[in-house]
């Protein structure tokens, strides 16, 4: 084989001549006589036609097409614009009568009308089971009120199957504990009575003592005596207002990212 | 907890709505309704079931994550196949795909891989001898559907299969209106030629 560049197609000649040639080949031009010629020509034959002068039509050229026009749908077959008219029967009357007469166009026509009735009766597929799970586990959906939180965490955890699993076992546990201290309960009926009986009476004891030794502190009777209704009820609407702040601030910081969404088409 | 109104006799634009809400079963209603005529779009591109379930999901995934910049005044239908005619053909010219025939993808390898790839065309006949000449039509358009290049082939499924309008699929596919027909055109007489031997 010859190690000589192959000479400049004829698609290649039409890039050339667009100035759109890739320089590789371009530079072949640079080596081969024969292509040079080539290009030289074509581009004198484009430049040449692009020159030819313009041909005028005879008088009333306009007037001896509109007449043929007015004829012509009587005796030219039916084009496919007249057949898409006529698959949804709103072809003219015209082209009707053609359709009539010419045994060419009612078998076209027909070929046609059945190509469409069976391309509207192709059957829809389905797609595998679970679809709808599997787009879904992968949606952003955006979460914008306390119930849609709570409906799109319980529809997410329903088609979890592990997530339903760990619950289940949480729920048998804890019923299967519960189960087991109302039975014990059950058969301890006496000692739990006088276990409560003891706890109230040592219960009150318990709590009295706790308000004396309360008020035996240093700081008890000054804060007692400064604690007029007026300044509970400050102190109180200045606890409450901490405490939403606190809550509002440890919303924002636990907050989600908002996620990056595609654009559509892109 | 129930839906305000019934999600099934919504419109699209109204599901859409809800869906901007963080509706999950909203989204849930427009997967529903596009889920076969997606598939079926996207399956009857590239041939391979597989492949069309994937492409499918991400058509979905694509749209739902985008729902807040659709814009309500074009068809939710319109857009979606939008997104699964660029998701397939966008495969086909990175893949640049063999034509697929019914009998499964040539380069099925396994049996599993030509099941995959292969067109399921049901019966549609009330008679043996009908369901059959149905399935044998049937299976002879899909099969020629499969050999139409894929512009022409995103053209007459629209067009045909999923209802569209010529100007719809001319601002869908972003072509001029008159291309539109003229691929319609040329596919139909392509399939038509495909179907002679059937009238014969």
């Amino acid at each position: 084989m010859s190690d000589a560049p192959l000479h400049l197609t004829a698609e290649e000649l039409d890039l050339w001549l667009d100035s759109s040639l890739p320089d590789h080949r371009t530079s072949h031009l640079e080596t081969c006589e024969a292509c040079r010629v080539a290009a030289e020509e074509t581009r004198e034959l484009v430049s040449y036609l692009a020159r030819l002068p313009k041909a005028a039509p005879g008088p009333l050229f306009a007037d001896r097409v509109m007449s043929r026009l007015e004829r012509a749908p009587v005796s030219v077959h039916l084009g496919a614009e007249d057949l898409d008219l006529w698959v949804t029967g709103m072809l003219p009357a015209p082209r009707e009568a053609h359709l009539r007469s010419c045994p060419e166009c009612q078998a076209l026509a027909n070929a046609e009308r059945l190509l469409v009735l069976q391309l509207e009766r192709l059957p829809l597929f389905d797609p595998a089971p679970g679809f709808a799970h599997r787009v879904l586990d992968r949606v952003d959906v955006p979460v914008t009120s306390v119930r849609g939180a709570w409906q799109l965490w319980r529809s997410r955890f329903e088609r979890n199957p592990v997530a339903v699993g760990i619950a289940a076992s949480v729920a048998v546990m804890l019923g299967g504990s519960m189960a087991a201290s109302a039975a014990w309960a059950a058969g301890n009926q006496d000692l739990i009575t006088g276990l409560g009986t003891w706890l109230v009476a040592h219960g009150e004891q318990w709590f009295w003592q706790g308000v004396g030794s309360l008020q035996a502190q240093s700081w008890y009777g000054p804060v007692r005596g400064a604690l007029t209704p007026g300044r509970a009820v400050v102190a109180l609407a200045a606890v409450t207002t901490f405490y939403a702040a606190g809550i509002l601030t440890l919303r924002r910081l636990l907050a989600l990212p908002e996620s990056q969404v595609a654009r559509a088409g892109h | 907890m129930t839906e305000p109104f019934d999600l099934a006799s919504a419109t699209d634009q109204e599901i859409v709505v809800l869906a901007r809400e963080g509706r999950e079963a909203a989204y849930r209603e427009l997967i529903r309704r596009y889920e076969r005529p997606v598939f079926s779009l996207v399956l009857r591109m590239v041939r391979n079931r597989q492949l069309a379930e994937d492409l499918a999901q991400e058509t979905f995934i694509k749209a739902l994550n985008a729902i807040a910049s659709y814009r309500p005044e074009f068809k939710f239908s319109s857009w979606i196949f939008k997104i699964a005619n660029n998701a397939a053909i966008d495969h086909l010219r990175r893949k640049d795909l063999e034509t697929l025939s019914l009998d499964g993808s040539p380069s099925a390898t396994t049996a599993d891989e030509i099941e995959a790839t292969v067109l399921q065309v049901g019966d549609r006949g009330a008679t043996p001898l009908a369901a059959l000449e149905a399935r044998e039509l049937g299976a002879t358009i899909e099969q020629a559907i499969g050999q139409l290049r894929p512009e022409y082939r995103s053209c007459i499924l629209l067009r045909h299969v999923e209802g569209l309008a010529y100007e719809e699929i001319a601002e869908l596919l972003g072509l001029p209106l008159g291309t539109v027909k003229t691929y319609i055109h040329r596919a139909r007489h392509e399939l038509r030629d495909s179907l002679a031997h059937l009238r014969d």
